[in-house]
C-alpha cells in the first residue's frame, strides 16, 4: 500500500513538470575515447543561459522558453563545437549530445559547426568504436525498434550472440560456462541451480539503458572467456515516460489445447505460487522404518497427496502484461531519476512429439546402435513470471550521485511429463510408463546501491562503487515420479507391474535452495596526460561472497506385495496401503501393502560458500597518434567449498590465486576504422552444483552427479579485429581469434558406473580458433530500399580436445580408427545471425526478419565407442512488425520459429540418427499493444 | 590404531565408563551387540564373535589388506534405510572374509528388525543392503575395472576387476543372507550376494539368500566356484551374471515367490562392449530351479548380450516361459555362442515349463540378421533340445518338497572338472535336503 502511494506521489511530481518551459540536455564526450568530459560547458548563444557537464558528462539547461537556439560547447584543450537550429517546443525536453575532439593545433580556437539531429541508435556504435576493448552492444533505441520485451530477445541482435531456450546466452558458440551476465557490472545468481549464469528473460527492456557484450577481457571486468554481457540500467531517463503493454501469443501446440498436460495442483498455481497443499505431511526422517511400526507407517502413508498421475487440462494463450513509468525530475532540490517496471508473464509449452533414448554401440561390426531404452514424451509446462524493478537515482551535485536498484522476480514453473516406451536392454516385450509432476518456485531479490563521485580538486579522480546483495531461492515442494511397466498380451489385455529392479519405485522429492550473493566493488579512474594525450589509470577492488544451501528430502513408495493393476489412483488408494491390503496376512505378516519410507540421501544436501577477492590496475594510454593501449592485470583469489551434509564425503574445494593479464591495443587506421589486438588470460570456475556431490535423478535420462575434484579452467585468448564504421549505425568488422584452454570442464558419461550416470570432468587441454564477420548496413544507397537495413554476423570456430588416453582406449576397442581429438564440449563450429530491418518514420512502421542458427555441438561425451551426443542446428526464423498509431499507441505482430524447427539432441552413427532427446515446441504468433506516453 | 570400529552398547546398560578400569573390573562383561560404522578405515583385521550381534550402519568395508573373520553363530544385522542410507558389508578388492558357519550354527546376515523369531515376514524384502565381495579376477568390460552397482561411484573401495582369475577373497560357508536388497535408486538395488570379479581360490558353499529385493546371487565377471546355494523368494532374478562370469556352480537351488520375482537365471555376456572378452562361459551342474507358475509370465533363463554358459543335469520346473537366447542383427551374440559351443544345455529335465514342447521351451529372442536367419535359429535351437539330451519329465518336486519323489538318475552328462561332485542324479538334491536346518527357508527362524 505504501508503495502505491509513493508511486502516485512520483507520478504527480512528474506531471507537474509539464507546465514548465522546455529543457535542453545531453551528454558531452571525448570523440576519440568516448569518455565523458566532466566540466565541459554548454551555452545558449546570445544568452547567459548555460550549464556544465557533471560527473557523467551530462548537462542540462532549464528552463528554456520555446524557440530556436544555437548551442556552443567548449572545454579546455578540446575543439569547440557549435550546433545550430535546435528547435524547442513548449514543455519539450530536447536531447543534444556533443562529441569533442582534442585540439591538436596550438591555442588557435577551432569551432566545429553542426546541425542538430535527433538522437539515434548510433550512440552505442559510437561507444563500440571508442571502447578500448572488443565490444558489441544494443541500445534502448534498438531494443525499442526490434520490439523485444525482455533482455533475452534483445541480446540476440548482438553480433556473435545466441540465446538458448529464450533464456541463456551463448557468445561465439561458447556455452554459458564461458559467458557471464552482469547487472551494472555485478553478478546476479540465476534462477536455475544447474546453470552458471542468470537467465536473460527476467530483465524488462524498459529498464535497460543498454546491453554491452564484451568479447575481450579487460582487467576491470569479471573474468570471462566467451563474452560478458553487462546489462546497464536506465538511471536517469531523459524525460518522463509511462508505458503499458499487453501481448498475447498463440502457440501452435500449447494454446487452446484440450489435451494440454497438467495435473491437479494448488489453488494459486496460476500466479506461480504453491498454496501449501504440496507440503509433505511428515518429515521423511520421522517415518518409522518398516517393519518396526506398521500402524504408524499405514497412517502416514495415507496422508500423502494421492495425485501422481498426469491429467489433461485445456489451456489458453500465452500472455504478458507490463507497466513502466519513469522520469527525470527533482527531489529535495536535486536531480532525481527514477523508473519502475512491473511485469507479468505466463507461458505454456506443450509437445507430444518428444523422444528420449539411450543407445549404445555394442559391437563394432553391427552397423547400428543398440537400443537400450526409448521413450515417447508428452510434456506440459506452464511458467508464470512476476517481476518488478525499481531504479532510483539522485544527483547530489554535479560531482556526486547515488542510486538504488531493486530487482524482484518470482517464477512458478509447473511441469507434467508422461513418457511411455521400452527398455529392450532389460527385457524385450516390456513397456514402461512414467509420469513426472513438478512445481518449482524460484525467486530473486537483488538490491544494488551504487554511487559515482568525481573529486575535481583531488587529481580529478573519479570513483564508482556498487554493493549488490542478492537473495535467491528455489523451492520444489513435491516432485513426483511414478513409473510402472506392463506386458501386453495377444488378447489386448496387459499384465501390469511395478518392478524396482528395472526402474525407480514411485517416489517424491522435496528440494529447497537458498542463496546469498554479495558483490562489492569500487573502481577508480585517474586521468593523466601521456604523450600529450588524455590518458586514464584505472584501479579497483572487488569482493564477492556467495553462500548456498541446498537440501533434498525424498520418500519412496514400497510394497511387500505386487498388485499394480495399471491405475495410479487405485495403487495409492487407502484400501491398498499396508495392513489394509487384501492380501495382507496378519498371522504371517506376509504381503504387507503399499507404504512410504524415508529415502533421503543426505549426500545430496550440501552447503556451499565462495569468496573472491579481486584487485586490478590498468592504464589506457595513447602510445602514438592513433595507437591506443589498454594494459592491465587483475588478481583474483578464490576460495570455494562445497560440503555434503553426509559425513565422510569429500568436500569439493577450490583455492586458487591467479594473475590475469589483459592487453588491448587499438590502432586507428582512419577516422572511422580501427585495427584491434588483444591478448588476455581468463579463467572459468566450476559452479557449486558441479563440485557438489549432488546427484539429480531422472526416470528416463542418466543421473547427473557433481565432481568434487574439478579444477578451474585457465584460458589464453588472442583476438585480432578490423572494424570500419561507415557512418552512424553502420559497421563492418572482421575478427580472428584463438583460445587455448587448460583443464576445460566437460559433461561426461561415467564409464565406471553400473547405471547411466553423467558427471563433470576436466580434460587436459583444448583449443579454439576461428573468425567472426559482421556487417550492419543501411540499404539507402538504393532509393527504393532506403528504409531497409541489413545486419549479418557469422562466426566460424574450429575446436579441438585431445581425448583422454583411457577414454581413447575404450573407444578404440570398438572403433579402432577413431581420431584422437574431437570438438570441445558445447562448442558450435559456426554461428550465423542475420536481421533484415525495415523502418519508416513517416509511416510509423517498422519490421524485422531475424534468422539465427548455430552449428551442431557436443552436449554429452559418451563412454566407449558409442558416439557422443550432439545437438543439431536449430535454425530459427522470427518476424515482427510494429505500427505506431497516433502519438502513443503501438500495435505489433510477432511470429517466432516460423521454420518450426525442432530441438534435437541425437547420436549420429553411420549416417543414421538416434534420438537422445528430441522435441519441438511449435510456432508462436503474437499480437501486442502498447501505450507510451512521453 | 588400525582397527577403527566404533562400538556402542545397546543390550548392556550396566557397563559404565568408570567401570571399565581394568583394576576395578578384571572381567568386564562384553556387550552382546556392537554397532559398526565405517569411517573410511574399514573393519580392520578382526574377528566377529559367535553369539554376538553386529549391527552394520551404512556401508561397511573390509579394506584392502584386511581380513574379517566371522565365527559360526555370529549374527550380522543391517540397519534399515533406503538409498545411500542402506547398510551393507563389502569385502573390497584385496581384502578377505573368513565366514565359516556350521550346519548347527550358521552365520546369519539379516535386517535390524529381525528378531529371528518371526518379527519379519519370510517374504519381506529390501530391509537392508547385502553382502558384496569384490576381487581381482578378469572382467570383459573396458577398461577392465568397474564400480560395483549399489555403491556410489565416488567410493574408490567399490572398484573391482583385475587380471588374477585365481584370486582368493576368503571363505563363505553356512551363511544365510535374509531380507536384503535395499533400493538405492534408479532401479538399482543391492543383491543378496554380489560377487564382483571374485577369483577361483575363494570358497563359497552352503549359502542361502532369501527374500532379497533384487537378485539372489549376482556375478560380475571372475571365476568364483559355488556349491550348495539356495536362493528363495527374491524380488528380481535368482541367479544373474554379467561382464564375463566364467566360474563353476553345482547344487544351485532357486525357488521363486509366486507373487514376486523375474527370471530365475538372467545371464548376460558383456556390457561395454557386449562382445568383450573373455566371454561369459560358466559351467553349472545340478541346478534345481522352481518358478512362479504359468500365471506370472516369467522366464527360466535368458541368455543375451553375448553370454554363453553351460547347464547340465539340472531340473527346471513350474515357469510360464523356458530358456531364450538372443539372436541379434550382429555377428556376435548369445546365439553365436550357442553355435560356437560356448552355450549349452545338456541332459536337463523340464516340467511345467512353457507349453512342454521343445520349441516352446527353447526360444530365440531378437530379430536376427534377417527373417531367414531368425527362422533357422528358431528351428536349430528347438532341434537342439532333444539332441542335447534334454527331456520333459516330472521329477516330483515343488517349492515345499525339494527332494524329488521321482529322482532323475538316468541319462546323465559327464562331470568335467574334478571340482564337481560326481553325483548320479539330476538337480540340486539327491535323497536328503542339505538346506534343512540352517536356512530360513527350511525351518531356521
Amino acid at each position: 500500500m505504501k508503495k502505491t502511494f509513493t508511486l502516485i506521489f512520483l507520478i504527480t511530481i512528474t506531471l507537474s513538470g509539464f507546465t514548465q518551459n522546455g529543457i535542453i540536455r545531453g551528454k558531452i564526450t571525448d570523440a576519440e575515447t568516448g569518455g565523458e568530459l566532466i566540466g565541459a560547458s554548454v551555452l545558449i548563444q546570445g544568452t547567459y543561459q548555460g550549464s556544465s557537464a557533471d560527473l557523467d558528462g551530462n548537462y542540462a539547461i532549464e528552463p528554456v522558453a520555446s524557440g530556436t537556439y544555437s548551442l556552443r560547447c567548449s572545454f579546455i584543450s578540446y575543439e569547440t563545437q557549435n550546433i545550430t537550429g535546435v528547435q524547442l517546443a513548449e514543455g519539450e525536453v530536447r536531447v543534444i549530445n556533443f562529441q569533442l575532439s582534442p585540439s591538436s593545433i596550438g591555442l588557435q580556437e577551432v569551432v566545429v559547426e553542426a546541425k542538430a539531429i535527433r538522437n539515434t541508435e548510433s550512440s552505442l556504435l559510437t561507444m563500440q568504436k571508442k571502447s578500448a576493448s572488443l565490444t558489441n552492444g544494443i541500445s534502448a533505441q534498438q531494443i525499442a525498434r526490434s520490439g523485444d520485451s525482455d533482455a533475452a530477445g534483445a541480446v540476440k541482435r548482438i553480433s556473435g550472440v545466441s540465446v538458448e531456450g529464450g533464456k541463456y546466452v551463448y557468445v561465439r558458440g561458447l556455452g554459458d560456462r564461458y559467458s557471464k551476465t552482469t547487472l551494472n557490472g555485478c553478478e546476479i545468481p540465476g534462477l536455475d541451480p544447474e546453470r552458471n549464469t542468470v537467465q536473460m528473460d527476467i530483465f524488462p527492456t524498459s529498464a535497460i539503458e543498454n546491453m554491452v557484450v564484451y568479447k575481450s577481457f579487460s582487467a576491470r571486468l569479471n573474468p570471462f572467456t566467451g563474452g560478458l554481457i553487462d546489462i546497464v540500467t536506465r538511471d536517469f531517463p531523459e524525460k518522463f515516460f509511462v508505458s503499458f503493454s499487453a501481448s498475447f501469443e498463440y502457440n501452435t501446440l500449447s494454446s487452446f489445447n484440450s489435451d494440454f498436460l497438467s495435473y491437479s495442483g494448488g489453488k494459486y498455481d496460476g500466479i506461480g505460487f504453491d498454496d501449501g497443499s504440496r507440503d509433505f505431511p511428515v518429515q521423511p526422517t520421522d517415518i518409522p522404518n518398516y517393519p518396526s511400526d506398521r500402524d504408524a507407517i499405514d497412517q502416514l502413508t495415507k496422508k500423502f497427496n494421492k495425485v501422481m498421475d498426469v491429467e489433461k487440462q485445456p489451456s489458453l494463450m500465452n500472455q504478458q502484461y507490463s507497466f513502466a513509468v519513469g522520469n527525470l525530475t527533482t527531489l529535495f532540490g536535486k536531480q532525481f531519476g527514477f523508473n519502475f517496471g512491473l511485469n507479468y508473464k505466463k507461458d505454456n509449452y506443450y509437445f507430444s512429439n518428444g523422444q528420449r533414448g539411450i543407445f549404445q554401440l555394442t559391437d563394432p561390426d553391427a552397423g547400428n546402435l543398440n537400443t537400450e531404452q526409448i521413450y515417447n514424451e508428452t510434456a506440459g509446462l506452464t511458467e508464470t513470471l512476476i517481476g518488478g524493478l525499481a531504479n532510483l537515482n539522485l544527483k547530489l551535485n554535479a560531482d556526486n550521485r547515488i542510486g538504488y536498484v531493486l530487482l524482484v522476480n518470482h517464477s512458478g514453473v509447473k511441469t507434467a511429463y508422461y513418457r511411455d516406451g521400452q527398455k529392450p536392454s532389460d527385457e524385450i516385450g516390456m513397456y514402461i510408463q512414467s509420469r513426472e509432476l513438478g512445481f518449482q518456485e524460484r525467486s530473486i531479490i537483488a538490491n544494488q546501491i551504487k554511487g559515482r563521485h568525481f573529486f575535481n580538486s583531488f587529481f580529478k579522480l573519479g570513483m564508482e562503487w556498487i554493493s549488490s546483495l542478492t537473495v535467491s531461492s528455489l523451492d520444489e515442494p513435491d516432485l513426483r515420479f511414478f513409473t510402472n511397466s506392463f506386458y501386453p498380451d495377444l488378447n489386448g489385455d496387459a499384465r501390469y507391474e511395478i518392478n524396482p529392479s528395472k526402474y525407480k519405485v514411485p517416489s517424491r522429492y522435496k528440494r529447497g535452495m537458498r542463496e546469498l550473493n554479495l558483490d562489492n566493488k569500487v573502481d577508480f579512474t585517474l586521468p593523466f596526460q601521456f604523450n600529450n594525450a588524455p590518458s586514464k589509470l584505472r584501479f579497483g577492488l572487488a569482493f564477492v561472497l556467495k553462500k548456498r544451501e541446498f537440501t533434498e528430502e525424498k520418500i519412496d513408495y514400497l510394497a511387500q506385495v505386487q498388485y499394480y493393476n495399471g491405475n495410479v489412483s487405485d495403487y495409492l488408494d487407502d484400501a491398498n496401503i499396508g495392513q489394509n491390503h487384501p492380501l495382507y496376512d496378519p498371522l504371517t505378516r506376509q504381503n504387507y501393502g503399499l507404504y512410504v519410507q524415508n529415502s533421503t540421501d543426505l549426500r545430496n544436501s550440501y552447503d556451499a560458500a565462495q569468496s573472491i577477492f579481486a584487485a586490478y590496475v590498468s592504464a589506457d594510454v595513447r602510445l602514438a597518434p592513433g595507437l591506443r593501449l589498454e594494459a592491465g592485470v587483475r588478481f583474483e583469489k578464490n576460495r570455494m567449498e562445497v560440503g555434503s551434509r553426509k559425513k565422510g564425503i569429500d568436500k569439493g574445494s577450490l583455492d586458487d590465486a591467479d594473475f590475469l593479464p589483459a592487453i588491448n591495443l587499438t590502432y586507428t587506421l582512419a577516422e572511422n576504422m580501427n585495427l584491434r589486438f588483444a591478448y588476455t588470460r581468463t579463467l572459468s570456475r566450476p559452479s557449486f552444483r558441479e563440485i557438489a556431490p549432488f546427484a539429480s535423478f531422472s526416470p528416463v535420462a542418466p543421473t547427473i552427479v557433481g565432481n568434487p575434484d574439478l579444477r578451474r579452467t585457465l584460458i589464453d585468448n588472442i583476438d585480432l579485429r578490423w572494424e570500419y564504421f561507415m557512418k552512424p549505425g553502420e559497421l563492418v568488422s572482421f575478427s580472428l581469434f584463438y583460445k587455448s584452454f587448460k583443464d576445460p570442464i566437460e559433461m561426461v558419461d561415467n564409464p565406471l558406473a553400473a547405471n547411466p550416470e553423467i558427471s563433470y570432468q576436466n580434460v587436459d587441454r583444448a583449443r579454439n580458433y576461428g573468425f567472426e564477420f559482421e556487417i550492419r548496413k543501411s540499404l539507402d544507397f538504393i532509393n527504393a530500399l532506403r528504409n531497409l537495413k541489413i545486419g549479418i554476423n557469422f562466426s566460424y570456430v574450429e575446436s579441438e580436445v585431445s581425448i583422454d588416453a583411457n577414454e581413447l582406449e575404450s573407444i578404440r576397442a570398438l572403433v579402432p580408427d577413431y581420431p584422437d581429438t574431437r570438438p570441445l564440449f558445447g562448442q558450435s563450429p559456426y554461428i550465423f545471425n542475420t536481421i533484415l530491418g525495415y523502418d519508416s518514420k513517416p509511416l510509423g512502421l517498422s519490421a524485422n526478419l531475424v534468422f539465427n542458427v548455430i552449428g551442431e555441438r557436443i552436449v554429452l561425451v559418451t563412454k566407449g565407442g558409442t558416439p557422443d551426443i550432439i545437438e543439431q542446428p536449430f535454425p530459427q526464423l522470427d518476424f515482427n512488425i510494429q505500427k505506431t498509431v497516433g502519438k502513443h499507441l503501438t500495435l505489433s505482430l510477432k511470429a517466432k520459429n516460423l521454420l518450426n524447427s525442432a530441438h534435437n539432441e541425437v547420436y549420429e552413427f553411420e549416417g543414421k540418427v538416434y534420438p537422445y532427446y528430441t522435441y519441438s515446441v511449435g510456432q508462436f504468433f503474437g499480437f501486442g499493444v502498447s501505450y507510451n506516453l512521453n | 590404531m588400525n582397527i577403527q570400529l566404533l562400538t556402542a552398547v545397546f543390550a548392556v546398560f550396566t557397563l559404565t565408563f568408570s567401570a571399565c578400569k581394568k583394576e576395578d573390573n578384571p572381567q568386564p562383561q562384553e556387550p552382546d551387540e556392537y554397532t559398526i560404522v565405517d569411517d573410511g578405515n574399514g573393519t580392520g583385521t578382526t574377528t566377529w564373535k559367535s553369539g554376538k550381534t553386529y549391527l552394520l550402519e551404512g556401508f561397511v568395508f573390509v579394506n584392502e589388506g584386511q581380513t574379517l573373520t566371522i565365527e559360526a553363530g555370529c549374527i550380522i544385522k543391517g540397519k534399515a534405510g533406503q538409498g545411500e542410507n542402506a547398510s551393507a558389508l563389502i569385502v573390497a578388492r584385496g581384502a578377505k572374509i573368513q565366514a565359516e558357519g556350521t550346519k548347527d550354527k550358521p552365520i546369519i546376515f539379516t535386517a535390524e528388525a529381525d528378531d529371528l523369531n518371526g518379527a519379519v515376514a519370510i517374504t519381506d524384502r529390501g530391509l537392508w543392503g547385502g553382502l558384496i565381495v569384490l576381487g581381482k579376477a578378469r572382467l570383459n568390460s573396458t577398461p577392465g575395472e568397474s564400480q560395483i552397482e549399489g555403491i556410489p561411484t565416488n567410493e574408490a573401495r567399490g572398484a573391482y576387476g583385475g587380471t588374477n582369475d585365481a584370486d582368493n577373497s576368503g571363505l563363505i560357508k553356512y551363511v544365510s543372507i535374509r531380507h536384503g536388497g535395499t533400493d538405492i535408486g534408479d532401479g538399482n538395488e543391492i543383491n543378496g550376494l554380489t560377487l564382483g570379479a571374485v577369483g577361483s581360490a575363494t570358497t563359497i558353499e552352503f549359502v542361502e539368500v532369501i527374500a532379497n529385493k533384487d537378485d539372489g546371487v549376482e556375478f560380475f565377471g571372475g571365476q568364483p566356484r559355488l556349491k550348495h546355494i539356495l536362493v528363495a523368494y527374491c524380488g528380481d532374478d535368482s541367479f544373474d551374471y554379467d561382464e564375463g562370469f566364467r566360474g563353476f556352480g553345482q547344487f544351485w537351488c532357486a525357488i521363486q515367490d509366486p507373487n514376486e520375482g523375474d527370471r530365475i537365471g538372467e545371464h548376460d555376456g558383456g556390457t561395454n562392449p557386449e562382445t568383450g572378452e573373455p566371454y561369459a562361459t560358466p559351467t553349472i551342474y545340478n541346478a534345481t530351479y522352481i518358478g512362479r507358475g504359468a500365471e506370472a509370465g516369467k522366464r527360466v533363463i535368458t541368455f543375451r548380450d553375448n553370454a554363453g554358459g553351460h547347464y547340465r543335469n539340472s531340473l527346471f520346473v513350474n515357469q510360464a516361459r523356458g530358456v531364450d537366447i538372443e539372436n541379434l542383427q550382429e555377428d556376435q551374440d548369445s546365439y553365436r555362442q550357442f553355435v560356437d559351443g560356448n552355450l549349452s544345455l545338456e541332459n536337463n529335465v523340464f516340467w511345467d515349463v512353457a507349453d512342454g514342447t521343445a520349441e516352446g521351451i527353447f526360444k530365440i529372442s531378437g530379430a536376427g540378421a534377417n527373417p531367414a536367419d531368425s527362422l533357422a535359429a528358431v528351428l536349430a535351437f528347438a532341434d537342439y533340445f532333444a539332441t542335447a539330451g534334454n527331456e520333459v519329465a516330472n521329477p516330483g518336486i515343488d517349492k515345499e518338497n525339494i527332494v524329488p519323489s521321482n529322482p532323475q538318475t538316468a541319462n546323465l552328462a559327464a562331470y568335467g572338472d574334478a571340482w564337481f561332485d560326481q553325483v548320479a542324479y539330476k538337480g540340486a538334491f539327491g535323497t536328503d535336503n542339505w538346506a534343512a536346518g540352517w536356512t530360513r527357508y527350511f525351518g531356521n527362524k
